[in-house]
């Protein structure tokens, strides 16, 4: 089976459902529902073969849980997301960039039932789709069009052809849609019979001076607002006063009458407009500067007091826009692009950059609640050359631990898709970039390069690298941390700050003792006392240098007793203890060895180096020779605790010698490969190939820490409760799992031994559905009761939601009926649970 | 080649604008300056023809805080008479034509700060026949904009029968009171009325209701009352820290202005601009668009639009926007349930603000210029050609026709001037690149010590400096700052009143300078007692008795052979003095038959002598230009009006005497033959030629030099942003093409290359921002005998000092600015 997650949930602007009870997001081919009380996810939706671009939620007062759904698959479906069913399918044929659909905003009135089912009979949908026709002399490849969903036909006519594909964007009361095109935005009036042409569709321009990004209105339709790559923000006033008043005539004359009443000597004919450009059709134009970068999203508040926008600052600004007093909520993480307005007023969904969807409230300025997914990578500097570390496993808790942005950590639940907890390495507020468009400027000055954690999973190691800046300062930062109780927090013990940059680190396997390697040597660091309670600081027991040579790779033998490091080209091998070198390994390859691992319960060593000359080498450490050895650049290397296999993931462009991989080299647009190896034998026993693997990394989930007999750690009775509950999943040893991450940060967790996937090469985008974790009874029964002493919130969910008793007990606590009364059923579901398992 | 030297020795220290007022009829704006002066600018539609009309020295220890122009009690003075109130308590009425104070009257409450006028009905407006008022009063009703100024002009229809009532100005006084004077018809000065209820602290700022039987009145209480004049009772109280930010005790109202509605805008020093219902004194509105105090407020004239101004130099727009008929017709907003979501449709909208003062904003108004005989047809057809050329957002696109302008002034000492109708779109014109520009004047043959000499006045003492011609050296540029100016005598006025107006004689020997009250002669002597020990002033300086006679005047000039001191005084009179025997020898008059009634009332601005003595030109604010002949003593010629607007530098050609070159406001050049009273020669077949090329040039024209050799064939106009070239002969020439730019251009490269550290300055920025752009050889072709050279500082006098030499005073704003106190504090984003 195969396990995929962390795919970006802030792609495209998040939904709320009709009852504000749910938020859907558009994550990858999927739809993702999230539960807004908890902030837990509640299904996929499964079916579009592309990314999927837009959903709208279907207002209704009778069905409340249907939502559209547009793709890059040119189809646009119609789901139920209780129960994850497609309703309907509609093919259009062209790639979907973006979709509204006016007729479905409004919740019709209950009084004009009849009305209401008219008018959902007929819904049209806008839709901005992607053309692929390629006709001589055309400068655009958007269109937008209107679809009627029910008869699925598309109207005949566009509405505008584009260069540049923006978001439509649709009023809150279904009246008006609009686009930022360039340097103007285009209005539309949504008809509100039945519609033959698109050319009968009312629209007007709205012209400004800088390229326009974003386009918002207000409840009252008369009122635009639209964001410049400047930052700056502007709202039109009574836009459509002519263009679109249905009663021209009669209006008008109203109109003139009253401003005759008010001012005797003024001619409405001759007013002014303000700050209008052109012939626009608006009364008023007021520009508001505050953001110095683009505007990301412009919202209204639904009473139309106050504007909200949001920008790469990650501020979010609240205007009040009649006494132009502004409120700001800061320190919002991470860039913020796009927002969602729930049926509630205060509360608000705004993703951020950094993968999270956050629940702000306006009323207070909190955020109550955030979706957190996994962090966005660091962009590595060009200038390290360093094979640094992309990820870790915590062996412990078996969580991921990848380094991000803003110098910190995030544990990651791989087995549930969850955000576990964060980190922070180096004490740092998340600062905006500047104003140049050069991104490669502006990569942070610091960041993680490794972590490792000792095999008990009690001391965590850090580095931290700072890039000099015009040559001065940089260096490295080495930290032992230490976790005193069985949560997820970790406190500072040492920090070392090294002058060198350091390439590799790794714990030894039984003792809590660690080397790093840097520039020409090796430090092999120990605990000064040996109690753990201890509050001890960690110093460099002993360093190890081979010729000046650099040392860039370090691995230890399984059970600890030889220290291979590489040096430059060659390997020397150490014994750890007493610090003296036992033997130098030497080979053909003049590749510089990144990375060096000894593969479990075999006497082989395999050493890896990347780059264009990067070259995998075996060694059987019983013979000192080399058993076998074939040129790739390898990018990542794991082996695997059990079987005497190991993993690799390497770069396809490179000539590949050996016959047997030919087959991979015809999967075009997938740019490297992971592949299994045994020992023996240098053709992989299994691969797959894979999209975005450059920059990414495998790792292979560690033996439980219960299994291994450490000397020196003392079962704590909740590492008892650990064993028992993984006991059921890694009761066959043979079961190893391998987890593959991508360079965007998406994953597969599989079994590499599993022989039912083993013709069907990994594509990390498709669309298979994931078995859902089994649990035994045991733990179902008990699980309620363990997970407070876990720290994971990812089991506690994997625990209710496969609870016996059902949906009993969802919902927040206020909304849940008295517990005399849900008592008995709870006992109840229990009991016949456990009948049907004996 | 031109040899430039360049000065940055002068003090050049312009003091802040503190009021502004539109004149009656709207065609002049009086502006008060912080050291007591006032000028009065006449209003042009556009960028073109903004000009000094008058100017009224200030005195010392002058605090004028408030200007008002009341209804005129002669038809023959449009403008309405000004009145100017001051801390010290003191309300004055000015005499336009003598420049002086007319009529002073006590406020009897301590320091005033604030006059508001009466709105009136216009009297002109019946009485008028049917001469080019009426007209414009009826083309201005086309525009929908009859007459909306901000204190001075009323619009209510319906007062008509009580055209003649006096005129009432509510003064708002230090001891807490309002105070009613009158201006009454056929008397000075005002009357006084009237007393309202006294109140704790200060009244800051006075308004009156259109209907004049109410007077709004702000405190530094922060409350508005208004007081119903009649019963002498207070209507209603406002209490205005309650929409702000700031707490109510300690809020000032800087300022009031009611609308023709009804509604009354407030101005207050939380940075607010509030709305208020005048019927009850309820809220409607709070804008808090100012980081600072908001000083002043000014409404367009259709009363849609309200700017507001501050201390935090911004002027912002606020703008009327009524509910859009499209939302009664939405049946999605007009449900029941959505109806408490509907913003209320009418309301005061912020549309945004412009920031062109670096300093506080403290005075705005409007004015209306109206189209009257000053502004002939052609002039018009000028400013369309105008505005072809001009960019998209240049400045001159709304110089096409009848357009609002709003003036603002604050402490920068600068005024600017914005369409009204579309405040956003154009940039602002910087109307006053050069305030209060000191007055210079070059001796070139001077007796007393080789080289020139160099006359600067400045308001309380007039300074001789001695100007080094120095040759350059082969190794050096040939455009430098010119040596350190030697300071030879600083001559001090010690009286209140500063210094009108001053002058050198060609031979450096004499310097005449005047203030309010009379004319002074002073003789230049070498003093070799302390030759050594006080290095700069080596001259003594001896008092000459001019004949008591004499009374003040307002410009003076020595003939050319420094024999005859010439006065202007009142009613186009030229004094002649000798100068050897200081006694009154004659006195020019204009012939009373060519007196026309513009010109009568008109005052002589500058004079001009011919290098052989025989050619007195007298340029008079009116435009006109008198011709005296000093050899017959006996007036010779009025030139007639040129364009509309008066003349801002005249000058005699040096070889042939009777050939005088003229430039007007409006950026035009005229060459006249004085003695056969006819255009030059070269004037006639070049005119249009030139003014066309003029047009383009940036910044208006405020003075002329002409090299020193008799047959030169060369003139250099320059504004105080550039100067401009015009050699005659080679415009003669037809289309040959021949090393035209060398010169101008080296001038050019010599002055970027030069390593003095130069600041660019913005302050001047928005008037020449063509000239910047402008080189040498972005000069059309077809110009071969006119050349622009922009100027990065702010020149302040140019002079020849030899044939190819040319001296120039300049400062950059950046120093200028530095002796202004401090703006309020701005974070700026970024720094």
């Amino acid at each position: 089976m195969v396990r995929l997650g962390g795919a970006s949930l802030v792609e495209r602007a998040p939904v709320f459902s009709t009852d504000g009870k749910r938020l859907l997001l558009c994550t990858a081919s999927t739809i993702s529902v999230y539960s807004v009380a908890t902030g837990l996810l509640i299904t996929q939706l499964h079916g579009h073969t592309a990314p999927v671009t837009s959903a709208v939620v279907v207002q209704a007062a009778t069905v409340v849980t249907h939502v559209w759904t547009s793709s890059l698959d040119g189809t646009i479906r119609l789901w139920d997301f209780t129960t994850g069913v497609i309703l309907t399918t509609v093919h259009v044929g062209l790639p979907i960039l973006s979709m509204v659909i006016p007729d479905l905003c409004t919740l019709p009135a209950s009084s004009a039932v009849k009305s209401s089912g008219s008018k959902l009979k007929n819904p049209v949908a806008f839709l901005s789709v992607h053309s692929t026709k390629k006709e001589q002399n055309c400068d655009w490849n958007t269109r937008i069009i209107c679809f009627n969903l029910t008869s699925r036909k598309p109207i005949p006519g566009h509405l505008a052809k584009l260069r540049s594909p923006g978001n439509l964007v649709v009023s809150p009361a279904g009246g008006l849609v609009g686009l930022p095109d360039g340097f103007k935005i285009w209005v539309w009036k949504v008809p509100t019979g039945s519609l033959e042409n698109a050319r009968h569709i009312q629209e007007l321009l709205l012209h400004h001076t800088a390229k326009l990004l974003q386009v918002t209105f207000d409840a009252t339709e008369t009122r635009v607002a639209g964001g410049d790559e400047n930052g700056r923000i502007l709202i039109w006033e009574n836009v459509g006063e002519h263009k679109f008043s249905s009663r021209t005539e009669k209006g008008g004359k109203e109109k003139k009458s009253q401003i005759v009443h008010e001012h005797p000597t003024t001619n409405s004919a001759t007013t002014t407009c303000p700050g209008v450009r052109g012939s626009d059709d608006a009364a008023a134009l007021t520009k508001y500067h505050w953001h110095s970068r683009e505007v990301q999203f412009l919202i209204f508040s639904s009473d139309g007091v106050y504007l909200l926008s949001g920008g790469l600052e990650g501020v979010l600004v609240i205007w009040q826009l009649e006494t132009g007093k502004c409120q700001f909520l800061p320190r919002l993480g991470g860039p913020l692009v796009s927002i969602a307005a729930s049926p509630n007023p205060s509360l608000y969904a705004i993703a951020c950059l950094d993968n999270a969807v956050k629940f702000v409230n306006i009323g207070t300025l909190s955020i109550e609640r955030s979706i957190q997914g996994i962090k966005p990578p660091v962009p590595f500097p060009k200038n390290v050359k360093l094979h640094s570390l992309r990820a870790s496993i915590e062996p412990h808790e078996r969580k991921m631990v990848l380094p991000t942005q803003n110098i910190s950590l995030q544990f990651y639940d791989t087995a549930n898709d969850q955000h576990v907890g964060e980190l922070q390495v180096v004490p740092r507020n998340y600062l905006s970039e500047g104003k140049s468009k050069n991104r490669t400027a502006q990569l942070p000055s610091t960041f993680v390069s490794h972590v490792a954690f000792s095999a008990d999973g009690t001391s965590m190691a850090t580095v931290d690298i700072g890039i000099p800046e015009q040559g001065i300062g940089g260096g490295a930062c080495l930290k032992f941390w230490d976790r005193p109780s069985q949560q997820l927090q970790y406190s500072v013990n040492t920090q070392v700050d090294e002058l060198h940059e350091i390439a590799a680190l790794v714990f030894h396997p039984r003792e809590l003792l660690a080397v790093t390697c840097s520039h020409s040597d090796f430090k092999v660091w120990v605990p000064t006392g040996t109690r753990r309670n201890n509050r001890t600081s960690w110093r460099c027991r002993s360093v190890g240098s081979y010729r000046q040579k650099p040392m860039l790779a370090a691995g230890f033998s399984f059970d600890g007793t030889i220290l291979a490091v590489g040096a430059a080209e060659l390997i020397t091998l150490w014994n750890p203890s007493t610090n003296e070198m036992i033997r130098v390994l030497a080979s053909s390859s003049s590749a510089y060895i990144s990375l060096l691992a000894f593969v479990n319960h075999s006497n082989c060593l395999v050493a890896a180096s990347s780059g264009s000359r990067g070259h995998l080498t075996v060694w059987d450490l019983s013979t000192l020779t080399v058993s076998w050895d074939c040129s790739m650049h390898v990018e990542a290397l794991a082996v695997d605790p059990v079987r005497p296999n190991f993993a690799v993931l390497a770069a396809l462009p490179y000539t590949i010698k050996n016959e047997g991989w030919k087959s991979i080299a015809l999967f075009i647009n997938k740019d490297s490969v992971v592949a299994l190896f045994g020992v023996d034998s240098p053709s992989p026993t299994r691969y797959w190939s894979l999209r975005d693997g450059i920059g990414g990394t495998i790792l292979f989930f560690p033996e439980s820490v219960a299994c291994l007999a450490l000397p020196s750690a003392q079962p704590a009775p909740e590492a008892a409760e650990t064993k028992n509950d993984n006991a059921e999943t890694d009761a066959d040893s043979t079961k190893s799992t391998l987890v593959i991450l991508t360079r965007s940060r998406e994953f597969a967790l599989l079994n590499p031994y599993d022989e039912e996937y083993e013709h069907k090469p990994l594509t990390t985008k498709g669309g298979q559905v994931p078995d859902t974790n089994v649990l035994s009874a045991f733990s179902s029964m008990y699980g309620k009761a363990v997970t407070p002493k876990k720290p994971a919130a990812g089991l506690l969910s994997a625990v209710t939601s496969k609870a016996p008793w059902g949906s009993l007990l969802e919902g927040p606590s206020h909304v849940l009926p008295p517990l005399t009364r849900i008592c008995i059923p709870f006992m109840e579901s229990l009991l016949q649970k456990q009948r049907g398992q004996s | 080649m031109l040899e430039v030297h360049r000065c940055r020795q002068i003090d050049w220290a312009p003091s802040a604008i503190v009021a502004l007022a539109t004149s009656f009829d709207g065609t002049v704006v009086a502006a008060a300056r912080e050291n007591g002066a006032i000028e009065i600018w006449s209003v042009a539609a556009g960028s073109v023809g903004w000009h000094c009309q008058l100017k009224i020295a200030g005195r010392k220890d002058a605090a004028v805080s408030s200007l008002v122009w009341c209804q005129p009690e002669a038809e023959d003075e449009p403008r309405g008479r000004l009145f100017s109130a001051a801390l010290d308590g003191f309300i004055t009425e000015w005499d336009l034509r003598t420049l002086q104070p007319k009529e002073v009257v006590e406020s009897m409450g301590g320091s005033v700060w604030q006059l508001a006028a009466e709105h009136t009905t216009r009297i002109q407006k019946k009485t008028m026949s049917d001469g080019v008022l009426q007209s414009t009063g009826s083309s201005k009703e086309d525009e929908g904009s009859s007459d909306g100024e901000d204190v001075s002009i009323s619009g209510s229809e319906d007062e008509q029968q009580t055209e003649n009532r006096e005129q009432r100005v509510a003064l708002a006084c230090e001891d807490g009171c309002v105070r009613i004077f009158a201006v009454a018809d056929r008397q000075l000065g005002m009357l006084y009325r009237q007393s309202l209820p006294r109140i704790k602290g200060r009244v800051l700022s006075v308004a009156w209701t259109w209907d004049g039987t109410q007077v709004l009145a702000g405190g530094s209480d922060g409350c508005i009352r208004c007081w119903d004049i009649a019963s002498n009772r207070e209507v209603y109280r406002i209490t205005a820290g309650i929409g702000g930010k700031g707490s109510a005790s300690d809020l000032c109202i800087w300022d009031l202005l009611v609308l023709r509605d009804g509604s009354i805008v407030s101005g207050d020093s939380s940075g607010s601009t509030q709305f208020w219902d005048g019927k009850q004194g309820t809220l409607i509105q709070v804008q808090t668009r100012h980081n600072a105090d908001v000083l002043a407020l000014a409404a367009s004239p259709d009363h849609r639009s309200v700017f507001s101004a501050g201390a935090d130099g911004q002027v912002v727009q606020f703008h009327w926007v009524e509910e859009s008929s499209r939302m009664a017709d939405n049946p999605l907003t007009s449900s029941p349930v959505d109806f408490m979501m509907r913003p209320t449709g009418d309301k005061w909208l912020y549309v945004g603000g412009k920031r062109t003062h670096t300093h506080d904003v403290r005075a705005l108004t409007v004015a209306f210029p109206i189209n009257n005989e000053d502004l002939p047809v052609q002039k018009r057809r000028k400013q369309l050609q105008k505005s072809k050329l001009s960019q998209q957002t240049d400045y001159r696109k709304w110089a096409l026709s009848q357009t609002a302008m709003l003036i603002s002034g604050g402490n920068d000492a600068k005024l600017f001037a914005y369409p009204a109708n579309s405040f956003l779109l154009f940039y602002p014109h910087d109307i006053s690149p050069a305030p209060e520009r000191p007055f210079f004047q070059l001796a070139h043959q001077s007796a007393v010590r080789s080289g020139t000499l160099m006359m600067a006045q400045h308001p309380t003492w007039v300074d001789v400096w001695n100007i080094d011609t120095y040759e350059p050296a082969p190794n050096m540029h040939h455009q430098s700052i010119a040596q350190p100016l030697k300071l030879l005598a600083r001559i001090k006025c010690k009286l209140s009143g500063h210094i009108t107006c001053s002058a050198i004689s060609g031979n450096g020997c004499l310097v005449a300078v005047s203030d309010c009250q009379r004319p002074r002669l002073y003789q230049l002597e070498h003093d070799f007692t302390n030759n050594c020990v006080s290095g700069g002033k080596m001259m003594q300086i001896c008092k000459k008795k001019l004949p008591p006679v004499l009374r003040a005047t307002h410009c003076m000039i020595f003939s050319a052979d420094s024999g005859r001191l010439l006065l202007a005084g009142p009613k186009l009179s030229v004094s002649v003095v000798d100068t050897k025997s200081l006694e009154l020898v004659h006195t020019f008059q204009v012939p009373s038959e060519t007196l026309q009634s513009k010109l009568a009332k008109a005052v002589i601005m500058l004079m001009s002598t011919s290098s052989d003595g025989q050619w007195l030109a007298a340029a008079t604010s009116s435009g006109h230009v008198v011709v005296f002949n000093m050899e017959t003593l006996r007036y010779h010629w009025t030139v007639p009006v040129f364009d509309g607007t008066p003349a801002t530098a005249a000058v005699f050609h040096a070889g042939f005497s009777n050939v005088l070159i003229v430039s007007s406001a409006a950026n035009q050049l005229y060459v006249l033959d004085v003695e056969m009273k006819v255009p030059g020669e070269w004037y006639k077949r070049y005119g249009m030629h030139i003014a066309k090329q003029l047009l383009e040039f940036p910044g208006g024209i405020v003075g002329l030099s002409l090299p020193l050799s008799p047959d030169s064939t060369s003139i250099i106009a320059y504004s105080s942003s550039s100067m401009c070239v015009i050699d005659f002969s080679k415009l003669m020439l037809d289309e040959g093409e021949e090393d035209r730019d060398r010169g101008v251009k080296a001038v050019n490269s010599q002055e970027h290359g030069n390593g003095t550290r130069e600041l660019v300055v913005n302050g001047n920025g928005n008037g020449n921002g063509n000239g910047h752009k402008q080189n040498g050889s972005d000069v059309p072709k077809k110009s071969i005998g006119t050349r622009f050279v922009p100027f990065k500082n702010p020149v302040l006098f140019l002079g020849h000092t030899g044939f190819s030499s040319v001296f120039v005073v300049e400062k950059p704003w950046s120093e200028v600015l530095q002796q202004f106190p401090a703006p309020v504090f701005r974070h700026v984003f970024g720094t």
